[in-house]
């Protein structure tokens, strides 16, 4: 009643501001507390402000970070009340690393800024579950730590007695990225030698291009590196919703005068900011970087001395076989890596320096003046140049010839070709998708042909790969048992398509022929390379296993092809599966034992990433919750528990090759002696030998939150204290050779499945998609802003921001013309599986695709049945290449990515 | 200037990247809790678009053109969306229900049509908002409240609803244009964005500024003549309100967003830009054109090598230094 008449009464009236006030206080209800004017005087009622200020209080601030595979690593103040955390909120406390330079300040994203909430959510691990019914069921009784550890300790032990050692798979995923969480368990694995995979292949993160021309695919920039640039090209990245905490570093170079160009297929969240937005056909990435090189190379936009000081582009190339040309072929028991150059001075052939042959370990030309292009002769050999190799095959790569392909307009291609060859600094960025296509190695080696061959490299730009692997060797030591004893490491994209039987999908899903023709090898041909990489140990893989011990790993999410991949691998560790984790993950649930880890706010941790020079500190603002341990103290009583039945079984060393795996004295070494008993201990230890730290103590950092690093933290060059860091300076300003085969930047592979599959040099080729099978829709499936992977994906203040559950995203006129509503329930399949999820208009989108965030944990869709269920999926048998130089298994470096862009779907209402 | 000082907010729309870190960081300090959960006093919205709650611009209230109040019309529940709850505890850890769902069929969000924007592919576009209370000079709310309940604090023009006195009557909801006061029905009461003022009051910004990591937001005083607002706002006019027909006079201000050129029919890209202007016109008014003029030829000054007091100051290069709340 109240409400209409004073509706009618504000209809009626044509006051105004002050006016309509006046009105009220004649109108007011309680005249026992007349108030006059509360827009312009002083409000005389103040004293119920303390309501919200004393919901600004707590008991004390601690620091952490969040460890997962999150390239962010922020440092967090955290606010406990009551033993609770009640919030986090950035610490925003690092230090500005020169004046012209904007400080690295918040950092943070709204996954960490809510953490408190997650950890704390119904699906955290509590106690030490052993599961009841079968696996899967959901049934769990809640048992002792002792008990627990005590069962899986002798299981372990049987595993060795029965099958001997390498059987039991000791895998970490990505999700623990922090020091000590990280060490705990592969200090573990090193000591029982157990199977550990690469952790970026396996979710297939590894830019193998770059690796192929710079031999490290991990030296990059601190993200406030590109501040200094003027051309930022943004390439299968979408930082605005993947590099949350850096992102702001690009639209402030865009600010400082920088060109940014984002080049995706689809108007994505970081499109929306820059210059100008290529919309490239999806996988077609590398035509547009053949087709950049094309023009740099016809316009003679090159830059020569950079080629030829920092470049294989001058070595020599024999016109026969189109092999590299070697000291072995001159000589008698010349070495087969040492190569040559013209040098256009003498008019004669000079082996290079630098090379992994070379006694000489630098980059510098002296008096020599390679020639770039030419054709010779050298002992009645014809040889000519890289660069001529390259330029042969990028001829074919005309932005006209491609733009078919592409989808850009040559005028823009030409353009950008241009503007990028003539900027001071130029950077490429690339995310973590490259990895996930079976072209993406084409497209990494060919953006870094467009950089090298325009000279930019060092203090004027390159690849930007999203990661620096900083120098933390008392890390490495401690995780790898002081390199006495190492896990069994292996292929980690490989070893999950050999274990999960991959090959039988792919079989199912593509079309041979049409394969064949689009990536250059059909699947019979695939397998063959496959197996003779495994044969000639290019590539380690260790065969099917007896028990997992699964550490912060999603493996049921995140493998392709996904229920058959789980029935294959709990039948394979029918023994023992035992997993440890924060929360009930997809992976969690299938399990025998449950140990419950603590979370980012309750253990003792360092963490630095290769975005900033930071180490962020971890100082337990929190116990766990519950019975949940710290992973160190979780590893502690593990090997407590193994150590004491060993003895009291009567059983321990077991030989393994070159070494004893001791069960009988496990605790002792991975305590070393008992003195690393606790997360503080190992967390200390580190601070106290590790040079990286600069002498400041663990307490200090605690204190402050982070510690900056000395110079010392870096791999490849020093951290210059005043500047960011820019990749590759050692061998740009230093002239140290790259850990390359030719010691250059490489563009050219001799190596037989190199030649054999056309891809000597950098070119282009396509991945598989829809046009290698029979399903007309592409699925495009990029990183989310709202998770790390499956991190937070499930949390409820994340989900209440996005749908509510599972959502693809579809053009508008795609769903038009299928019938499909925005916010409707459809069926996305193929002919291997098929998933249910809401539609979500996308107008960004072509309509020949559908584009769904990877990272749902498969428990959140409908039941269960999860997107990667119609993901068939292959392996780019370049990335299995070995005996070449530094092509070869290298962890984190080089091996076979997990593909997620190759397969095909249709979608309809359901 | 009704007050003796006055907050303000300055937002650069060309550095918003979306990510929700300030809603998140509003959600944790006030609205996790106490009726307050479906509320977000700070959001981000995607334009073109609905925004949130539901079609709010479509609502009314704030004055007509002669200074009258309007009250507008009162969102519903299924406008702001159901803060659905997940089953947890049944799908994962007693093996009861078949998989993690909310409880609630999801029909709206606050962030229902995130991402979705205009025009069609390759020609789409759209970009962020987020919104929090403006804190205005001539308050909708303010006016519209029969208890006088909601005043602006005279020594930095923060809007508060006075949680003692305030009746529930929601006056304030409809008459508030932008529909940033919420009744909380747990309590009776409506409830709103308080600038943070508990944090401010200890000399630290509002949790939405201090935690933005896209570095869009400046705080400062209105009359602080050397400070970030009067820079943006009134040297160089970059900042503009939002929706200021509506007559209110927020104190918080956009920075309106440039964006990359559209895409012709031969498939080379044309000399226009993807956001309409006239579009972003009408959410901020005729200072448009010429605040992307001056970001433009300022931004080519800094390419030039020359020297960009306005730049400079919307790089940012301290971030403790886009505060300044003395």
């Amino acid at each position: 009643m109240l409400r209409v008449k004073r509706r009618e009464f504000l209809k009626g009236a044509s006051l105004a501001g002050a006016g309509v006030l006046a009105a009220n206080n004649t109108w007011a209800l309680n005249r026992l507390e007349p108030i006059e004017d509360t827009l312009d005087a002083e409000y005389p009622y103040r004293d119920w402000e303390d309501l919200y200020r004393r919901e600004f209080t707590w008991d004390k601030v601690g620091k952490a970070a969040h460890c997962i595979n999150c390239v962010g690593n922020c440092a967090f103040d955290v606010y406990v009340k009551d033993g609770i955390v009640l919030r986090e909120e950035q610490l925003a406390k690092y230090p500005q690393i020169n004046p012209n330079v904007p400080d690295a300040n918040p950092r943070g994203c709204q996954k960490g800024a809510i953490h408190s909430a997650a950890m704390y959510e119904g699906d955290r691990l509590r106690y030490p579950l052993k599961r009841v019914g079968k696996r899967g069921e959901g049934k769990w009784q809640r048992v002792s730590w002792d008990e627990i550890t005590e069962e899986i300790a002798d299981k372990v032990i049987d595993i060795f007695e029965k099958h001997g050692p390498g059987k039991l798979m000791t895998h970490t995923g990505s999700g623990n990225l922090s020091m000590v969480r990280l060490a705990a368990p592969y200090r573990f694995a090193s000591l029982v030698g157990g199977v550990q995979l690469d952790i970026f292949t396996d979710v297939g993160d590894l830019n193998t291009g770059a690796h192929l021309a710079y031999g490290n695919p991990l030296e990059s920039f601190t993200s406030d590196a590109w501040f200094d640039a003027d051309y930022i090209m943004l390439s299968l990245f979408n930082p605005n919703a993947t590099r949350i905490p850096d992102a702001h570093y690009l639209w402030e170079a865009k600010y400082n005068g920088a060109r940014v160009v984002s080049v995706a297929p689809d108007y994505n969240p970081s499109s929306i900011h820059a210059d100008l937005w290529m919309p490239i056909k999806q996988g077609a990435d590398p035509f547009l970087a053949m087709s950049i090189v094309n023009v740099i190379i016809e316009e003679g936009l090159h830059k020569p001395d950079f080629v030829k000081e920092q470049t294989d582009l001058v070595v020599l190339v024999r016109e026969d076989n189109g092999k590299l040309l070697r000291e072995a072929d001159l000589k008698d028991g010349g070495s087969d890596q040492v190569f040559y150059h013209w040098d256009l001075k003498s008019g004669t052939a000079v082996a290079v320096k630098g090379s992994m042959g070379s006694e000489e370990k630098t980059l510098q030309l002296g008096e020599i003046d390679p020639a770039i292009e030419g054709r010779f002769q050298v002992d009645g050999i014809a040889v000519t140049t890289v660069f001529e190799k390259v330029k042969a095959e990028a001829a074919k790569f005309t932005p006209e010839n491609t733009q078919a392909e592409t989808g850009i307009h040559p005028d823009t291609v030409r353009q950008e070709a241009r503007l990028f060859a003539a900027a001071r600094k130029a950077i490429l960025m690339t995310g973590f998708n490259i990895g996930r296509y079976s072209n993406g190695i084409y497209t990494g080696w060919a953006q870094s042909l467009m950089l090298a061959l325009t000279g930019h490299g060092g203090k004027t730009g390159g690849f930007d790969t999203s990661w620096i692997e900083w120098n933390h060797g008392k890390l490495l030591e401690l995780a790898l048992f002081g390199f006495k004893k190492f896990p069994r490491l292996e292929a980690g994209g490989l070893g999950e398509f050999l274990r999960g039987k991959m090959i039988d999908h792919a079989r199912q899903h593509f079309d041979n022929e049409k394969l064949k023709a689009r990536v250059g090898f059909d699947i019979d041909e695939m397998e063959t390379m496959i197996n003779e990489s495994v044969d000639k140990g290019w590539m380690p893989y260790h065969g099917d296993m007896k028990g997992l011990i699964s550490i912060a790993d999603n493996k049921f999410r995140r493998n392709k092809h996904a229920d058959k991949y789980r029935e294959r691998i709990l039948e394979e560790v029918e023994e023992l599966f035992v997993d440890i984790n924060v929360r009930m993950d997809s992976t969690a649930q299938w399990a025998d034992y449950l140990l419950p880890a603590a979370s980012h706010y309750e253990a003792w941790d360092l963490r630095s990433v290769g975005y900033h020079r930071f180490v962020n500190v971890f100082s337990r603002p929190v116990d766990p919750i519950g019975e949940a341990k710290p992973d160190w103290d979780i590893m502690e009583l593990l090997t407590r528990k193994i150590q004491e039945r060993a003895v009291a079984r009567g059983v321990g060393a077991y030989p393994d090759g070159n070494v004893s795996r001791d069960l009988h004295t496990i605790h002792d070494d991975f305590t070393m002696g008992g003195s690393l008993i606790t997360d503080y201990d190992a967390t200390k230890w580190l601070v106290d030998n590790g040079p990286e730290f600069g002498g400041v103590t663990l307490e200090e950092g605690a204190e402050r939150g982070f510690f900056v690093m000395s110079a010392e933290g870096g791999a490849n060059q020093p951290i210059p204290a005043s500047e960011p860091y820019n990749p590759f300076l050692s061998q740009t300003e230093g002239k140290k050779p790259y850990d390359t085969l030719t010691g250059r930047i490489t563009f050219y592979c001799d190596h037989p499945r190199f030649m054999q599959l056309g891809a000597a040099t950098p070119t282009a080729r396509h991945h598989a998609g829809r046009e290698a099978s029979n399903y007309p829709l592409s699925f495009y499936s990029p990183h989310t802003r709202w998770g790390i992977h499956s991190n937070w994906r499930s949390n409820k203040f994340m989900m209440r921001l996005q749908r509510g559950e599972p959502n693809i995203y579809i053009s508008p006129k795609l769903a038009a013309a299928r019938g499909i509503v925005d916010g409707g329930r459809v069926r996305i399949f193929n002919g291997i599986g098929e998933f249910f999820a809401q539609a979500k208009f996308y107008p960004s989108l072509p309509e020949t695709s559908i584009m769904m965030e990877h990272g749902w944990e498969p428990h959140q869709y409908e039941q269960g049945k999860p997107m990667n269920n119609t993901m068939a999926t292959l392996i780019q048998p370049l990335e299995l290449c070995g005996d070449w130089g530094h092509l070869g298994f290298k962890l984190w470096k080089y091996n076979a990515n997990q593909l997620a862009h190759e397969s095909s779907v249709d979608v309809e209402p359901a | 200037m009704a007050v003796k000082r006055q907050l303000s907010m300055v937002m650069d729309l060309n550095k918003c990247i979306g990510c929700h870190t300030c809603t998140s960081a509003c959600k944790l300090q006030w609205t996790n809790r106490n009726g307050r959960e479906f509320m977000y006093w700070n959001n981000v919205e995607t334009m073109p678009g609905t925004g949130y709650p539901r079609d709010y611009a479509e609502m009314g209230g704030g004055f007509d053109e002669e200074g009258a109040l309007r009250l507008g019309k009162e969102p519903g529940a299924e406008d702001y969306g159901i803060p659905w709850e997940y089953n947890y505890e049944e799908a994962l850890m007693t093996g009861t229900d078949p998989w993690l769902r909310p409880n609630v069929k999801p029909t709206w969000g606050a962030n229902w049509d995130e991402d979705q924007g205009e025009g069609e592919y390759p020609n789409s576009y759209y970009f962020y908002l987020p919104r929090l209370c403006n804190h205005c000079e001539n308050p909708a709310c303010l006016a519209a409240c029969s208890r006088n309940a909601i005043y602006k604090r005279q020594e930095d023009g923060i809007v508060l609803i006075d949680q003692e006195r305030c009746r529930g009557y929601r006056y304030c909801v409809s008459a508030c244009p932008y529909k940033k006061v919420y009744f909380n029905e747990e309590i009776s009461k409506s409830e709103k964005c308080i600038f943070c003022y508990p944090r401010i009051e200890k000399g630290l910004p509002t949790a939405c500024a201090k935690q933005c990591v896209g570095r869009i937001r400046w705080i400062g005083y209105r009359d602080d003549e050397a400070g970030p607002i009067h820079l943006l706002v009134e040297k160089y006019k970059v900042a503009l309100p939002l929706h200021p027909e509506w007559g209110t006079k927020p104190n918080v201000f956009y920075v309106p967003p440039l964006s990359p050129p559209k895409i012709g029919e031969d498939g080379a890209p044309t000399a226009e830009s993807r956001v309409p202007v006239d579009y972003l016109e009408g959410l901020f008014g005729d200072g448009v054109k010429a605040a992307l003029d001056t970001l433009t030829a300022e931004r080519q000054k800094k390419a030039d090598g020359a020297d960009s007091e306005l730049m400079d100051t919307l790089i940012g290069y301290r971030h403790a230094e886009m505060f300044k709340l003395s």
